[in-house]
C-alpha cells in the first residue's frame, strides 16, 4: 500500500508542473500589456518600463517561466498587481468560503446521489427508478448557473427563504445562506452520483458472490451495504472525485451567482480587473487542487480495491 | 420414513415473452441423513435451479414456483427471507459452480467466513477467527493464519474452492448442497475437492447433494443419484444400481458416452439431438425427440414414475409396459 501511494505522489509531480507551464503560457497568450491596464492610458512610458524592470517582466520568457513555476513550489504565487497583496494570502482569505461550498456541496450530493442510486437499483424498473433517471437527463442538461437563477427567484426573491446574496450574513444565517448554493452545486452531481451507483449496483447485484452471500444466510442489508456497497465504491469514488475537484472549477459560476466571496469570485474579479498576476496564481492554485483531488481519488481506489493496489505494486 | 429434504413436485418457470421457460417440471426428490444425492444431467435440465430453489437464491418474481420443499417435514418453500436466513448457511448450505467468482472479490477471505459463523453461532470475533482457522486446516489449506488475510485474487481456484467448503461447514450444516462444485477446477484438484466432500459426509456426517454433469463425479462421491431431464427427474436410484443396470435410454446414453480404453477405435458416442428447448417441451415424455425406442405413447403422455426394483425408480413407458409385459409372461 505505501509503494501505491508513493507511486501515486511520483505521478502528481509531472502533472503539477505541466498545468504550471500551461497556465503560464495561456495568460500570456492573453492579447495586451498587463502592465499598460495596470498604469492606465495616462502612464509615462518610463514609469511601465521600471515596474517591468523591477517585476521582471523584460526577462526572456524562459526565466520567466523558471521564476514562476519556482516560486510557486515555495508557495509564493506572486503579488496582486492592483493592490499589491500576495496572491496566496488573498486566496486563503477566500478559501474557507469555497472549501465550505465544495464540502457541504459534496456531502449533499454523495448522500442524496448514492441513496437514491441504491434505492433505483433495488427497485429497478419501478416508479422511482425512472423518476431518478428521468432526472438525471434532466439535470445534466441543464447548467448549474441556470438552475441557480431559477432557485434564486424562486425560493430568494418569491419564497423569501433563503438570502438572495451570500456576503456579510449574521452568524446564525449563515448556514441559510449556505443552502442554496450547495443545493445548486449539489443536485446535478447527486443525479449523476445516483446514476453510477446505480449501475454499479446493479452489474454487482447480479454477481455470483451476492448469490453467496444470500446463501450464507446473510440479512439483505449486509449483502447491500456490506458486500454490493463495498464493491460499487470503486465507480462512486471516481464521479465523487471529479464532483470535488469539478465543484472548485465551477465555483467561479456558481460562487458569481450567489455572491459568494470564494477562490472562484476572487478570479472573475481578477479577470475583470486585468490582474495578471492574480489570475495566474488563483489559476495556479486551483490546478494543484484539483491534483491533489484526483490523487487523494486514486489513494482511495488502492484503498477499497485490494485488486487495484496488488495489480499496482506488482509492475 | 421422514426424509431429510424431500421436494415435492417441484416446478419452476421463467416467464419470458417468447413463453414461458419450464426450467423444473414436477421434480421429485428426497435426500437421506448421512447420504450423498448426486444430480446429473446435462446443461439447461433444471439441476441447478432445483438447488437454488432449495435455498430460495431463485428470485420471485419473475419465477414461478410450485411445490414443496420439505426439510424435517416442514414445507420451507413458503418461508419469508428473515425465517430462511436462520436456514440458510446454517443448517443447509451451499457451494458454488465458480469457486473464483463466488467470494467478495474486496473483503479478505478469513473475513468471509467470521462473518458467517459471528452471524449464525453468535460468537466473539476472536473466537469465531480461531474457529475459521480450524475449518481452513481441516480442508487441507496449508498455512491456514497466513491465507486468513489473502484477497480471493490471491488464491488459486482450488484454493478458493476450499475457503468456499470451509465456510459452508462452518455451521455444521446438515445438508450441503454442491452446484458443479469441480466443474471449474482441474483434474487433480478436482480429485481433492471430492475427497474433501467424502470426508464430509463420513467424518461430519453431512449430507450432501452433488449437481454435476460429470458422471465421473458422481460415481467417486455419490451414494444415489438422481438423473434430470428436462426438468423431470427421469431415473433415480442407488449408485450401483444405477450404474450396473440403466432402466432410462437417457441414462443409458449417458453411460455410454463414458469413453473407456476399449472404444479406443470407435468413435466418440454421442446422444443424437438436443436438450429439449425449455420454452417450448415436447408433449409426454420429454426425451421422446431423442430416443430411439419412442413410440406413441410416448409422445402422448407423461410417463408415470415406476419403481423397477426396490429404490431404482424410472419414469420411461417403455420400463412398465417391459415390466408388466414380463410379468404376463412368467404368469
Amino acid at each position: 500500500m505505501k509503494r501505491y501511494i508513493f507511486k501515486r505522489l511520483l505521478f502528481a509531480i509531472p502533472t503539477i508542473l505541466g498545468s504550471m507551464v500551461v497556465v503560464f503560457f495561456i495568460i500570456r497568450s492573453i492579447p495586451g500589456d498587463p502592465v499598460t491596464v495596470k498604469f492606465g492610458a495616462n502612464a509615462s512610458d518610463e514609469q511601465i518600463e521600471q515596474y517591468k524592470e523591477e517585476h521582471g517582466y523584460n526577462d526572456p520568457m524562459i526565466v520567466q517561466l523558471g521564476r514562476t513555476i519556482g516560486n510557486a513550489l515555495r508557495g509564493d504565487l506572486g503579488t496582486s498587481m492592483q493592490g499589491n497583496e500576495p496572491v496566496m494570502d488573498m486566496i486563503l482569505a477566500k478559501l474557507p468560503y469555497t472549501l465550505e461550498l465544495t464540502v457541504f456541496g459534496v456531502l449533499f450530493a454523495v448522500l442524496l446521489g448514492v441513496t437514491a442510486g441504491i434505492a433505483a437499483a433495488l427497485k429497478r424498473g419501478s416508479p422511482f427508478d425512472v423518476f431518478v433517471m428521468g432526472a438525471n437527463t434532466v439535470l445534466m442538461s441543464m447548467p448549474s448557473f441556470f438552475i441557480g437563477l431559477v432557485f434564486i427567484v424562486i425560493f430568494g426573491v418569491k419564497l423569501k427563504w433563503i438570502p438572495v446574496i451570500s456576503i456579510n450574513l449574521d452568524a446564525d444565517k449563515r448556514w441559510l445562506g449556505l443552502i442554496g448554493p450547495v443545493i445548486v452545486v449539489g443536485i446535478g452531481s447527486a443525479s449523476s452520483i445516483a446514476r453510477t451507483t446505480r449501475t454499479a449496483m446493479l452489474k454487482i447485484l447480479g454477481d455470483n458472490f451476492i448469490k453467496v452471500c444470500k446463501a450464507k444466510g446473510l440479512s439483505k442489508s449486509a449483502v447491500i451495504f456490506g458486500h454490493a456497497l463495498r464493491n460499487a465504491l470503486t465507480p462512486i469514488i471516481t464521479v465523487v472525485g471529479g464532483t470535488f475537484a469539478g465543484y472548485l472549477g465551477g465555483a467561479v459560476v456558481t460562487e458569481s451567482v450567489f455572491s459568494r466571496p470564494g477562490v472562484g469570485k476572487l478570479l472573475v474579479d481578477a479577470i475583470n480587473a486585468r490582474d495578471y498576476a492574480v489570475i495566474q496564481g488563483t489559476a495556479i492554485f486551483l490546478a494543484v487542487f484539483m491534483i491533489l483531488c484526483m490523487l487523494v481519488t486514486d489513494i482511495l481506489y488502492g484503498v477499497f480495491d485490494p485488486r487495484i493496489r496488488v495489480q499496482d505494486s506488482a509492475n | 420414513m421422514e426424509h431429510l429434504l424431500e421436494i415435492q413436485h417441484l416446478k419452476v418457470e421463467f416467464p419470458s415473452k417468447a413463453g414461458n421457460v419450464h426450467a423444473v417440471n414436477d421434480a421429485n426428490l428426497y435426500v437421506d441423513k448421512g447420504e450423498t444425492l448426486g444430480i446429473v444431467g446435462e446443461s439447461g435440465c433444471g439441476k441447478s435451479v432445483t438447488l437454488s430453489c432449495i435455498l430460495n437464491l431463485v428470485e420471485t418474481p419473475p419465477a414461478i414456483i410450485d411445490g414443496q420443499i420439505l426439510f424435517h417435514g416442514e414445507n420451507i418453500l413458503g418461508k419469508n427471507e428473515k425465517e430462511f436466513n436462520h436456514i440458510r448457511g446454517n443448517r443447509i448450505a451451499m457451494i458454488f459452480q465458480d469457486p473464483m467468482s463466488s467470494l467478495d472479490p474486496v473483503i479478505k477471505v478469513g473475513n468471509q467466513i467470521v462473518e458467517m459463523i459471528v452471524k449464525h453461532k453468535k460468537l466473539r470475533k476472536e473466537v469465531a477467527r480461531e474457529e475459521a482457522v480450524r475449518l481452513l486446516r481441516l480442508v487441507g489449506i496449508p498455512d491456514p493464519e497466513e491465507r486468513m488475510k489473502s484477497y480471493p485474487h490471491q488464491l488459486s481456484g482450488g484454493m478458493c474452492q476450499r475457503v468456499m467448503i470451509a465456510m459452508a461447514l462452518s455451521c455444521e450444516p446438515e445438508l450441503l448442497l454442491a452446484d458443479e462444485p469441480t466443474t471449474a477446477l482441474d483434474v487433480t484438484i478436482q480429485a481433492q475437492i471430492l475427497g474433501i466432500l467424502n470426508n464430509i459426509r463420513e467424518e461430519l456426517g453431512t449430507s450432501v447433494v452433488i449437481v454435476t454433469h460429470d458422471l465421473g463425479v458422481v460415481a467417486n462421491v455419490a451414494t444415489r443419484i438422481a438423473v434430470f431431464y428436462g426438468g423431470r427427474v427421469v431415473e433415480e436410484g442407488d449408485t450401483r444400481s444405477i450404474f450396473k443396470n440403466p432402466l432410462h435410454p437417457y441414462t443409458k446414453g449417458l453411460m455410454e458416452c463414458i469413453p473407456t480404453l476399449q472404444t479406443e477405435d470407435e468413435e466418440l458416442k454421442v446422444i443424437e439431438g438436443t436438450v429439449p428447448d425449455l420454452s417450448h417441451m415436447p408433449s409426454g415424455c420429454p426425451f421422446h425427440p431423442r430416443c430411439k425406442f419412442a413410440a406413441e405413447a410416448c409422445k402422448e403422455c407423461v410417463p408415470e414414475r415406476i419403481e423397477a426394483e426396490p429404490g431404482h425408480f424410472v419414469s420411461c413407458h417403455r420400463q412398465g409396459k417391459g415390466e408388466q409385459g414380463g410379468e404376463h409372461e412368467e404368469e
